[in-house]
Formats: C-alpha cells, sequence, structure tokens
C-alpha cells in the first residue's frame, strides 16, 4: 500500500471514533504542553535564576588551595571566573607591608580598616581582580611580573588607602613574612578603591616567598563558573581532588533539586503519554477488530494495519504538536512573568520552546515506535477467522 | 483453478475437534459449485480454508497452481487481493462509512489510482445495481441491499474467484432469487464461484454440488 493510502485510512478511521480521539487528544495536550513546560524550564530557567545568584554571588565558592597550578588546571575544563584571593588565617592588614596604625592617623582621620589579598599570576581563570585593577589606574601602571630595578616585586594599592597612609607609587614596602624576614615590593600602581575588592594587592611570587616560611598558609579564592550548571562537576571535582571549599549548599542543592525534578517530571509526563496511546492504540483497534479483520480477509496485511496505527498516531501527535505548543508557550510566558516578578528581573519577551518541542517529539516517536511494537505482538496474535466469527 | 489435496483441519479448545477430515477435490476454472451440508459439516471452515483467511492442519490447497502452504503471510495477502473476492453471510460492511467507502477498501488497498477507484466502484455497483446508492450510509440499507455491496466489494479487484459463505442465509426469498441471479451472471461472466449453502434451491442453482458431513465430503 502507498504511503497516502495509510493516511487515508487512518484519516478515516479517526473520523469514524472522533469522539474517542477527541478525549483522548485532549489528555495528550495537556500532557504534551505540560512536558514541555517542564524541559523548557529545566533547560532555560535556572540559567535565569544562576545569573541572578550569580549577580547576589550566592553562587560563589571559595576554594582553599596551595598551589594555584590546581586551580589553573580545573579552569581549563570548567571555565570559572575569579572573584577575591585572599590568604587564608593570616592577617593581612596595612602592617603586614609595614605600615603602622599611627602612621594612617598621622595623614588622616580614617579609621577604615584595611585588607589586602594576591593577585595571581595567569589570567586564564578570567580573573575579575587584574581586570579591575587594569581598568581602575589612577596612577602608575599595571604590569604584573616586573620587578623594579632593585628586585622588588610590583604591588597595588587603592586610592583611600594610599591617602590614608601618603603612599605614592614607586615607594618601597616590604612584605613582613615572619619574625624579621621580609620581601621588598614597590609600589607599582594605585586603583580606585572599590568595597568588593581588597585594598592592596601583593603578586603571587611575594606570596610564595611568604608561604615558604609561612607553610600553613593555603589561598582562600572565591571562583564562580561562567556556566551555572558547571558549579554541580566544579564540586566534584574539588571533592575529588581532596580541596577544601565552602559554598552555600542550601542555594546549590535547591537548584539541583530544581534541575532534576523538571527533568524526572518531564520523562514522567512521557512515559504516562506513551502508556495512554498504547491503551489508546488497544482500545481503538478491539472497538475495530472486526474492521481490520475484514481488510485482512481482502487482502490487507498485518503489517499494513500497524501501519494503519502508525499513521493514526502520528496524525494525534501532529495535531496535540500544534496545540500543546501554543498551550506551552502561554504556560512559559506565565512562569517567566512569575520568575522575573520573584527575582525583580527585567520582563523579556517570551521565547517560543523550540529546543524543548523537538526534543519531546523526538522522543514522542520513540514512544510511538515502542507502541505500535506492544500492539503489534496484540495483531500478529489475531486469528482473521475468529475475528470475523465473533462479530458474525 | 482451485485444487484441495487431502486437506485436514482440526481446532482444538481442550478437545480436539476436526472440522474438515482429509478433503481432496479440485473446481475448474469457470465452475460454479456449491458445497452443502447440515450445520456443523465444514463447509464453511473449508471455504475459509480455500480463501486462504485459516490455515489447514495439514493438506494442501493450490490456488491457480500455486500452494498456499509455501506462501506467507504478505504472500497470501496478495493472492487474496488479486483472485479471490469473498461474499459474506454477515455482510461486514462498515456502517460508519458510505457504500463507496466500503466497496473502495480493497481498491485502497491495491493501491489503484483514486479515478480508477471511482469508476472501477461504479461499475461493481452497477452489476449488483446499487449504483444509485453509492453515497447511502451501510447502516441505512435493507439486508439485500448489503448483501449486493458486499458482492460489489469482492469484485472490486476483478477477482477470478469468488467465495461465498451462506450469501443468503439471512436474506428473504425475493432478495435470494437476485443475489442468486447475481452469482449466474458473475458466473456466466467467466468467475469462479464457490458458494456454501444449506438450501437445496440455492445449490440447484451451481453446476455441481459437494455435499458435506462430519467434515467429510
Amino acid at each position: 500500500m502507498k504511503i497516502r493510502n495509510y493516511f487515508k485510512f487512518a484519516g478515516q478511521e479517526i473520523r469514524v471514533s472522533l469522539s474517542l480521539f477527541i478525549f483522548y487528544m485532549i489528555i495528550f495536550i495537556l500532557l504534551l504542553s505540560a512536558s514541555v513546560t517542564f524541559l523548557d524550564s529545566a533547560l532555560f530557567l535556572p540559567d535565569k535564576i544562576a545569573s541572578t545568584m550569580q549577580k547576589m554571588k550566592t553562587d560563589n565558592i571559595i576554594i582553599f588551595i596551595e598551589e594555584t597550578s590546581k586551580l589553573q588546571e580545573l579552569a581549563k575544563s570548567i571555565p570559572m571566573k575569579l572573584y577575591e584571593c585572599k590568604v587564608g588565617g593570616y592577617e593581612f592588614d596595612p602592617e603586614r607591608l609595614g605600615l603602622s596604625s599611627n602612621e594612617a592617623s598621622k595623614e588622616s582621620n580614617s579609621s577604615i580598616a584595611f585588607s589586602g589579598g594576591v593577585l595571581l599570576k595567569d589570567y586564564q581563570i578570567n580573573n575579575q581582580v587584574a581586570l579591575f585593577i587594569s581598568g581602575n589606574i589612577i596612577s602608575g601602571e599595571f604590569a604584573p611580573n616586573v620587578p623594579n630595578s632593585k628586585g622588588a616585586l610590583p604591588t597595588w594599592i587603592s586610592g583611600t588607602m594610599a591617602d590614608a597612609f601618603g603612599i605614592d607609587c614607586q615607594d618601597e614596602l616590604q612584605l613582613i613574612v615572619s619574625g624579621k624576614n621580609s620581601v621588598p615590593l614597590y609600589v607599582q600602581g594605585l586603583y580606585t578603591s572599590n568595597t568588593a575588592f581588597s585594598d592592596y594587592y601583593i603578586p603571587e611570587e611575594a606570596y610564595s616567598l611568604f608561604n615558604v616560611n609561612n607553610a600553613d598558609s593555603k589561598l582562600q579564592i572565591t571562583v564562580s563558573p561562567l556556566r551555572f550548571r558547571d558549579i554541580y562537576s566544579l564540586l566534584n571535582r574539588l571533592q575529588k581532588s581532596d580541596i577544601p571549599c565552602l559554598y552555600s549548599e542550601q542555594t546549590v542543592r535547591s537548584t539541583q533539586m530544581m534541575y532534576a525534578a523538571f527533568y524526572i517530571s518531564t520523562i514522567i509526563l512521557l512515559v504516562a503519554l506513551s502508556g495512554i496511546l498504547l491503551h489508546l492504540l488497544n482500545l481503538y483497534y478491539n472497538r475495530r477488530a472486526t474492521y481490520f479483520a475484514l481488510c485482512s480477509a481482502v487482502g490487507m496485511t498485518h503489517g499494513d494495519v500497524l501501519k494503519i496505527l502508525f499513521c493514526i498516531s502520528e496524525i494525534i501527535i501532529i495535531a496535540t504538536t500544534v496545540f500543546s505548543s501554543a498551550l506551552s508557550y502561554f504556560a512559559l510566558y506565565k512562569i517567566e512573568a512569575y520568575i522575573n516578578k520573584l527575582f525583580l528581573l527585567q520582563n523579556e519577551q517570551t521565547k517560543f520552546p523550540f529546543i524543548s518541542l523537538i526534543l519531546n517529539i523526538i522522543l514522542l516517536q520513540l514512544c510511538i515506535l515502542f507502541v505500535i511494537k506492544k500492539v503489534s505482538k496484540t495483531i500478529k496474535g489475531n486469528n482473521i477467522n475468529e475475528l470475523l466469527r465473533c462479530e458474525g | 483453478m482451485v485444487l484441495c489435496k487431502n486437506v485436514f483441519k482440526e481446532f482444538n479448545n481442550g478437545t480436539t475437534f476436526i472440522a474438515v477430515n482429509n478433503v481432496s477435490f479440485h473446481v475448474k476454472a469457470g465452475e460454479f459449485v456449491a458445497i452443502m451440508g447440515k450445520s456443523g459439516s465444514g463447509k464453511s471452515t473449508l471455504l475459509n480454508l480455500i480463501g486462504l483467511i485459516d490455515k489447514p492442519t495439514s493438506g494442501s490447497i493450490f490456488i491457480d497452481g500455486i500452494a498456499s502452504s509455501d506462501m506467507n503471510e504478505s504472500q497470501l495477502a496478495g493472492i487474496r487481493l488479486e483472485k479471490i473476492g469473498y461474499v459474506f453471510q454477515s455482510f461486514y460492511l462498515d456502517h460508519n462509512y458510505s457504500v463507496y467507502k466500503n466497496v473502495e477498501i480493497p481498491l485502497l488497498i491495491a493501491n489503484t489510482p483514486s479515478h480508477k477507484c471511482r469508476e472501477r466502484v461504479e461499475i461493481c455497483l452497477e452489476q449488483v445495481g446499487m449504483l444509485d446508492k453509492l453515497h447511502s450510509k451501510a447502516g441505512t440499507l435493507s439486508g439485500g441491499e448489503k448483501q449486493r455491496v458486499c458482492i460489489a466489494r469482492a469484485l472490486a479487484n476483478n477477482p477470478s474467484l469468488l467465495l461465498a459463505d451462506e450469501p443468503c442465509g439471512s436474506l428473504d426469498s425475493e432478495n435470494t432469487e437476485v443475489i442468486m441471479e447475481i452469482f449466474q451472471s458473475l458466473n456466466q461472466k467467466g468467475i469462479t464461484i464457490i458458494m456454501v449453502t444449506h438450501d437445496i434451491e440455492e445449490g440447484k442453482k451451481a453446476n455441481r454440488i459437494i455435499t458435506m458431513k462430519d467434515g467429510k465430503i
């Protein structure tokens, strides 16, 4: 039989049992639109929430690490931003640079507490500190890894701290390591003060020299993966490498659960949909068994019957897809509006759920094939003569 | 046209029942054969075996020299489609469909182009005097009309063999007469007819009568 004729049979059969098919189609529309909505939410909603979380920095992970090379390794496979780098367990106040608090009060009456950080020498991990300093230099320059003629390492100081201590570019400072030991530093540049960053930064080489004499010191590096979903793989990698870290477990777990809930709901809905489709085809076939027995008696094969059932399924699914795409678009629009309101985000135009719809259709096609295979067992087990005799 | 060689058919529903017991006979092309016998004698079962809608337990059935036992499901369906027309006692017309749609079924299965489909349906309905009911719903027809539509459907693919299982079993004498006249006219056009009946008057219209008793000829 030609494909056109299969569809002709299928169309006629749908018309004959229209009320049955419409009833089931309404169920399919509801299930498929829910499935598309859930899948689309699973694919895109967490990223939207994540962007808010990134803005609020609730997705930040503080990694405690000694060798920065390990961080570089991680950053190669998981692109991430570095927000801050401090030395854990040690007070890095101006006194660490040999600046006394009395000196600060001489220059200004400020009682601000200043603290320092470390500038990592590699830039491969979107080092926000380096980007900030280089973009906010007030005087001097930002040329890391360039010692001065006396071999002193460069350091950078915020404008506020420089004012408080009367420091200027090219001034020489000493990083107090332990006891009377120190590392010579010089002020290479001054940058605009910002509460998100430390008041001064020493280079990684200086930290290394400090670390030699203070073996129990570790860097506290605040990072955030560029893609929110990478947060789980980063945490796993850190756990595997025995690198301790701090993160908002509640936030991460709840979003992880949200991902899982959406994906599991999609799968459950698709399984339910294929189960109902199987039920529908069995119900329909049993209602029309005599008709198909007659068709077989006049020359239709079991394969032809199955192909007609396949065409019926396809027609129903196509019609279902059309209606459910509209319904799921509406549902997504409502969900996005709610999320935007909840997270105080700007309202954007809801995107049509193409990807989710296509993924659902592909999964549905697999479901149809599975259902047809199941129904074929019933059909092949039937005897034309017995079916006709039942009717007779 | 049709050759049955030592055909056996057993049914096993807890106890074994032999419906057709070592039956052998030959029907030549153009013959009009009536298979007669009491209820339960195995005549309908034999007709189903000849019509390839049931398989014999043993023995061979040849249609136009081709053994049915050598054919797979698809080939059997092909023979049913091209060579055999089947007229049932219960008509098996779909009451939701029009007369046209009912007669069109074998033509759609045979991939007949739509314009030829319509032409062929009209010819067949004209042969049985039902052309005026082309667009009527099958459910609105009388018993005699339904049987005539059933014959038209059996003729749709221009078969060389027409099998009729008690075609007048549920009809009054007037309609029986009409149906038998149609069969005689079709036979005169060269169609081989094998008809199962228990009515001696209907049997007399055939060229040859095969009588069955307890599954044997």
